[in-house]
């Protein structure tokens, strides 16, 4: 069967092609954008953490006693929290590690030309690099007359680096030793190490930059922002530490414990959106499939009863019925492929369209080849059982 | 005629049931998803407080000094100062109302021990506002002008809140403490939600303020102040807890101003007012740029908000594109049962039957299918709807109350009239086709073959 007659055959039922273009255009583009969706949420949920999420737990520790003494509360809360069965270390911590919210501007030196970038300055103690599990790779770890213990008046003059800040602002060079700027018209600070990564901000993974991060020796006390705290814990014993942490704060009048997450729960509160948008449109996309194989099938046997006379003829005159059922799949296939041609033409332009889809790049088109693949796929089985029926008939039934 | 066509377009469903439910469900699933993701960009797209949206004005006064950029839309101007903000709320026009405010938080526990403290977000304001804003109350209410003016220790809670706290027992009289501090609660007031919280600008969704607090007793007692200080020059952060004298007297913007008119012809005037007010400012050193205020409707804020409002725009699209493949797929079903009835029309034509009788019996067997289809639709998109509150419900927080999301996820009369036009409309639509081609088959020639 050659392209010519196709053609012809296409032109002849030529509203009912167009309908399958339209159908499998759609189907195409909706399914292939809720594919890209889905796949975007799983390249951000299996990056790298660089830390143990299950053996790390968040707490905010509040005060609403009158007159208290916030110095000595800290010191109150890292004595007892260390005390819990199954805790291995505690930093107090001005952020979430995963979570943490607007990313802080630093600068690479000072005047006009200076450059500015975008991460998360978190404040810890000397235990800080142990407790979040992070490996030193260069340089010292921090000691404790690095670490400022202040109301916030008080700022450190080192920090650490995580690998991929040293690599963003130093590449050329060893960072350690060097100088950077924590804030406009700061003062300079030196960075004394550097550790392995881990993923910072939701916000900053999305641009591209999980693994930026800075770790400052400072622990602030001071009233309206409660003390958070991260608790490295032994494998298997984050719930029971959860539950002794919040017992703690309930025998205490004046305090409480808030909500103990560990950074697994964490990150799954963050994704909870994104992937209840994931499995809202993958739904949507079976039951999409399902209804277009279903109009499929309804339209090509509305197409085969209009053509009985050609395939009784054909038949006659001795034609197989494997061959006339390949003849109309390859029909149907020249259709369908003009119909995904469009589709991923507006695949194309709505991801690009909305920020949903930022984080793709050109090679994760291949995927939507898959969704071409499986529609195709659908087609041939749609024309095989509408078209298998009328042409296992006798010419001569066909005929009359 | 309508009752038998209606007659026939019932047992002519009933005879190809199987067709008819993959028609039923190809138009119910496509309308469904459609009616859900327009509802959201129409429930997303609404003003509340829409009786009066058009005379409810965000003020901002530009008090800032000479080298700052010109500004062209409220987003990008400062919000007012304390100073400002205390003489316009003053200045003696009756046919504007001004409320004013700020965000607090504490940690908000009562003598009952069961109650686990929690962090309560706060709104500081003037009583003006819970009659600008139309706030029902269920117990008690607003603070009095006294108490206003003197600074009294006292508080209105919401419904949430006393339900949680008092086991939605009249709590009026009673004390609660933020953080070390006790006020007694004045008022309750019932469910007020809002689709966005505008009032405070920061336009949040699902999560209400947890209770109302007089502004003279939140300086007084020098609560949190959770705004953005824009101080010339600079931004100054410390301004959330220490400073407050020093705030109050400076060019600081950060208080969020709203003032109701009493008619939108109004506004020339009000205008006018804020013209002299700055002008007079302008004597006294103050106000150094050209211009000096900026008036937004509420209207206008949303629209503003709306237009950045992305995420709706992208489900209106997937919803209108799956709606369209359902609906082709219909043609695929419809034209698979259409062609069953060839025989059918061929003895009915041999019988005398019109075309035109034909054309229309069959056009109402299809409105039938599209209607149930738009009924099982809008079933569909009730749960669709329900299930993508519960997403947001979800994702919001540990402090999300999920009745103030269920105006952004209604399904209203509009929306159930909408699905279910459209399922009838589309499928009849989608049927032409179909219902002409079997309607012109050759009678004798069928009938023949037979």
């Amino acid at each position: 069967m050659n392209l010519k007659h196709i053609l012809k055959m296409i032109k002849f039922h030529k509203f009912f092609a167009l309908v399958i273009i339209l159908q499998v255009t759609l189907s195409m583009s909706v399914v292939s954008n809720s594919f890209f969706l889905g796949l975007k949420v799983y390249k951000e949920w299996s990056l790298a953490e660089g830390i143990v999420p299950e053996e790390l737990i968040t707490i905010s520790a509040k005060t609403y006693q009158p007159g208290a003494n916030f110095q000595s509360l800290l010191t109150e809360d890292l004595d007892e929290l260390s005390k819990i069965k199954g805790v291995k270390g505690v930093t107090p911590i001005n952020l979430t590690p995963i979570a943490a919210g607007w990313p802080n501007t630093i600068y690479d030196s000072e005047g006009e030309n200076k450059t500015s970038l975008q991460t998360h300055i978190f404040n810890v103690d000397s235990n800080g690099l142990n407790v979040l599990g992070l490996k030193l790779i260069e340089g010292r770890n921090f000691n404790s007359i690095d670490v400022k213990y202040s109301d916030g008046s008080e700022q450190p003059n080192v920090v650490m680096l995580s690998e991929a800040m040293a690599e963003e602002l130093f590449s050329d060079s060893d960072a350690i030793g060097k100088t950077i700027w924590l804030a406009e018209d700061s003062s300079p600070v030196e960075v004394i190490g550097i550790y392995s990564n881990f993923i910072s901000s939701q916000f900053l993974a999305a641009k591209g930059m999980p693994y930026r991060s800075i770790l400052q020796p400072k622990v602030v006390w001071h009233r309206e922002n409660a003390q958070s705290y991260i608790i490295r814990v032994e494998p298997g014993t984050a719930g029971s530490v959860k539950n002794a942490i919040s017992d703690h704060y309930a025998q205490i009048v004046g305090r409480t414990g808030g909500r103990p997450d560990s950074l697994a729960d964490v990150k799954w509160q963050v994704f909870f959106e994104r992937v209840g948008t994931f499995l809202m449109y993958m739904t949507i996309s079976a039951l999409l499939l399902i209804i277009t194989f279903c109009g499929l099938i309804g339209l090509i046997n509305f197409i085969v009863s209009t053509r009985k006379g050609q395939i009784a003829t054909r038949r006659a005159l001795g034609a197989k019925v494997s061959r006339i059922i390949w003849e109309f799949i390859t029909e149907n296939m020249v259709i369908t492929v003009v119909g995904i041609l469009f589709g991923l033409l507006f695949t194309v332009v709505i991801s690009s369209m909305f920020r949903e889809f930022n984080g793709l790049v050109a090679a994760d088109l291949i995927y939507a080849l898959v969704v071409a693949v499986v529609i195709c796929l659908l087609n041939a089985i749609a024309v095989t059982i509408s078209v298998r029926k009328t042409v296992k008939r006798q010419p001569s039934e066909l005929l009359i | 005629m309508l009752k038998y066509n209606m007659k026939m377009a019932w047992l002519s469903i009933r005879r190809r049931p199987v067709l008819n439910l993959l028609m039923v469900m190809a138009i119910g699933i496509g309308i469904g998803i459609f009616t859900a993701a327009i509802t959201m960009v129409y429930q997303g797209s609404q003003t509340d407080l829409p009786h009066k949206s058009d005379r409810l004005f965000l003020v901002q006064l530009d008090s800032r000094n000479l080298a700052s950029e010109p500004v062209d839309n409220f987003n990008k101007m400062i919000d007012m100062t304390y100073i400002d903000t205390v003489n316009v709320s003053q200045i003696d026009y009756p046919k504007s109302q001004i409320t004013f405010g700020w965000l607090t938080d504490q940690l908000v526990n009562v003598e009952n021990k069961n109650v686990m403290p929690y962090r309560g977000f706060s709104f500081v304001t003037n009583r003006a506002f819970f009659s600008i804003m139309d706030i029902p109350f269920l117990y008690g209410s607003a603070w009095s002008q006294e108490q206003e003016i003197s600074g009294a220790p006292v508080v209105v809670i919401t419904k949430a809140r006393n339900d949680l706290l008092f086991n939605g027992e009249n709590s009026v009289g009673k004390q609660i403490r933020l953080d070390d501090k006790a006020v007694t609660i004045v008022g309750v007031i019932d469910e007020w939600h809002v689709r966005y919280r505008f009032y405070d600008r920061t336009f949040m969704k699902g999560l209400s303020d947890d209770a109302y607090l007089p502004y003279r007793y939140a300086l007084d007692a020098n609560l949190s102040r959770n705004a953005r200080f824009e101080c010339w020059d600079n931004t100054s952060m410390r301004y959330q807890s220490s400073g407050t004298e020093e705030l109050l007297a400076s060019e600081c913007g950060w208080i969020t101003v709203w003032s109701l008119l009493d008619s939108k012809d109004d506004l020339a005037e009000f205008r006018n007012v804020l013209d002299d007010y700055v002008d007079g400012q302008r004597a006294s050193g103050r106000f150094p740029r050209e211009g000096g205020h900026l008036l937004t409707s509420l209207d206008e804020v949303m629209a503003y908000v709306h237009n950045k409002n992305v995420d709706y725009q992208f489900y209106f699209i997937i919803g209108s594109m799956f709606m369209a493949a359902c609906i082709f797929s219909a043609v695929g079903i419809m034209l698979a049962n259409f062609m069953s009835k060839t025989r059918e029309v061929c003895i009915r034509r041999a019988l005398g039957a019109k075309r035109k009788v034909l054309i229309g019996q069959y056009i109402s067997e299809v409105a039938v299918v599209g209607f149930i289809g738009g009924v099982l639709g809008i079933f569909i998109s009730f749960g669709s709807l329900h299930l993508m509150k519960l997403k947001m419900f979800h994702s919001v927080g540990f402090y999300a109350d999920i009745a103030d999301l269920d105006l952004l996820f209604k399904l209203d009369a509009v929306m159930v009239g909408t699905g279910i036009f459209i399922a009838i409309i589309s499928s009849i639509l989608v049927s032409i086709t179909p219902i002409l081609r079997v309607c012109q088959v050759k009678v004798s020639r069928n009938l023949t073959m037979e």
